[in-house]
């Protein structure tokens, strides 16, 4: 995601979650999610193996 | 009998059972430290000053009387104010949970205390809700570290680094979601030991992440750590994310027993990630131990990820009320980072969650060649309060993240780690090592912790600042 994607998708995002923030701070929230994104890069690229796609989302 | 005995709460504990000392004077005494020393490092949030005198004087009526004496008797010591405590407002570092009425019950880790005979001196500092490496709260001023009053004692579990390495306490209870007892102890010099996820019961405490909060002790000498978990462990049938297991005491730490324990040292993420200073506390440590094996972790980035994920989303949702009606009473210093976590998609989390189950699998693998696993604690020393870039390398990081960088990866997949104090022999701010075993195999990080506290290589520095 690129920033204006990143504003985009948190602007909208907020708006759904019922999140009523001014322009500022929508703008630090983006600052936040993008490093959040970025972190979470590996773990949207990794394969998981079909039996591990079944099972439980939260381990035991 | 002073409570800066050493912090040494087995020494304390002996001393009362032999009649050398009353409780009612060693809690008199630590309530004295509390008040003569804090001022300079702001651990306490709250001194319960009243409950102490009386679990005290109870002690001592006990003794009077000829029983028996529990573990822990008379031993002070401090509990994160995240904990209930009856009779307290739990406000686990806010400043809107501060009109909440009072705990009515006290949690079962407090309850455990109380019944090892251990005496309730107060609460403890913390960043706001469990969310920070640092404890540089807004509301109430940071936690000043005691080696140095001009920088962070770790957080979230700040309070209990700087309380316990200020000798205040010899004991404090904290919680470690991605290395909120871990960073504390290295950053402060002391004994941290973050269990294996779900030995511990929570029951009583104010949740941050539910699917990677632990509670665990902190402690001045590595024998009051195992006392203090002795006493701590335990099934609890309210508690669904306590395991369902008897406790497995890991009894005195001895240091003769390390025969046929393989240790080995994490590399890759874990020497990338870090700074010369904590790579040469691992150096000595393995010096010592002779430790030649090096294991890479290929998982440990991927571990890192999801637990940062699983974390913004949980943390997030547990707070969306909050972030809608009362923005601006929350931390500022991570506010911004609650909301964005409440956004992150569901699909992110599920995936997380899914990894996290696999990657719990392929661990099994690294113990299949070691024993314990080496790390270091925190990427480098105590840093300036205020400070908020990391320099690891060529890379300038954000601080207060960061910190986290070689803590977050164990806790996410659950497994015990016994963070030891490995101070540099020139004396600088002190810094610790992480004991990692699989899962259920405290016994086997204490084991280690022995040993390197026989050779000398792991022990708790006295600070400047103290009692």
């Amino acid at each position: 995601m690129d920033e204006d994607q990143i504003r985009a998708y948190v602007a909208a995002a907020a708006a759904a979650q019922r999140l009523a923030l001014p322009a500022d701070v929508l703008e630090r929230v983006a600052v936040e999610f993008g490093r959040i994104a970025a972190i979470a890069a590996p773990v949207l690229d990794a394969e998981l193996a079909p039996e591990a796609e079944a099972a439980s989302s939260i381990p035991p | 009998m002073s409570v800066a005995h050493g912090g040494d709460a087995l020494a304390i504990a002996a001393a009362i059972r032999k009649g050398q000392a009353s409780a009612e004077a060693v809690a008199q005494d630590a309530l004295d430290a509390i008040g003569r020393v804090d001022a300079r490092v702001h651990a306490f949030s709250a001194v319960t000053r009243e409950r102490a005198l009386a679990e005290a004087r109870a002690i001592d009526a006990r003794y009077a009387a000829g029983e028996t004496l529990p573990p822990l008797a008379g031993v002070p010591y401090a509990v994160k104010d995240l904990f209930d405590v009856a009779g307290v407002t739990t406000l686990a570092g806010s400043k809107m949970l501060a009109d909440d009425p009072p705990a009515r019950t006290d949690a079962v880790l407090v309850a455990r205390m109380r019944a090892a005979g251990a005496v309730l001196v107060g609460t403890l500092a913390m960043d706001e809700f469990a969310y920070g490496f640092t404890t540089e709260n807004s509301h109430r001023g940071p936690v000043r570290n005691p080696h140095d009053p001009a920088r962070i004692a770790g957080g979230s579990s700040g309070g209990c680094g700087a309380a316990v390495a200020a000798r205040m306490v010899p004991l404090a209870l904290g919680s470690d979601t991605n290395g909120s007892i871990r960073v504390p102890s290295s950053l402060c010099g002391i004994w941290g030991l973050k269990p294996t996820f779900g030995r511990l019961s929570r029951r009583g405490s104010y949740p941050f992440v539910a699917s990677l909060d632990h509670l665990g002790p902190f402690a001045a000498t590595l024998a009051g750590l195992a006392a203090c978990y002795d006493a701590l462990q335990g099934p609890d049938a309210d508690d669904p994310a306590c395991a369902r297991r008897p406790p497995d005491p890991v009894g005195a730490p001895r240091a003769d027993t390390l025969d046929g324990v393989r240790v080995a040292r994490l590399g890759g993420w874990f020497e990338e990630r870090t700074t010369p200073v904590a790579r040469a506390a691992v150096d000595r440590a393995c010096a010592v131990l002779g430790v030649v094996r090096r294991l890479d972790w290929a998982d440990a980035a991927l571990a890192r990820a999801t637990a940062f994920v699983v974390t913004a989303s949980e943390g997030g949702a547990l707070h969306l009320p909050d972030l809608r009606a009362r923005y601006a009473d929350l931390e500022p210093l991570s506010r911004d980072r609650l909301a964005a976590g409440s956004l992150v998609p569901a699909a992110w989390y599920l995936q997380a969650q899914r990894l996290r189950a696999a990657m719990r699998e392929r661990a099994r693998r690294l113990f299949a060649d070691a024993d314990v696993l080496i790390a270091p604690a925190t990427p480098c020393a105590a840093t300036p309060i205020g400070e908020t870039t990391l320099a690891l390398g060529a890379e300038r990081l954000p601080l207060r993240p960061s910190m986290g960088l070689l803590t977050q990866p164990l806790s996410s997949i659950g497994l015990p780690v016994l963070a030891a104090p490995i101070p540099d022999a020139d004396g600088a701010l002190p810094i610790a090592v992480q004991l990692v075993a699989a899962p259920w195999r405290e016994d086997l990080c204490f084991r280690v912790a022995a040993a390197l506290e026989a050779a000398g290589v792991a022990v708790s520095p006295r600070p400047p600042i103290r009692a």
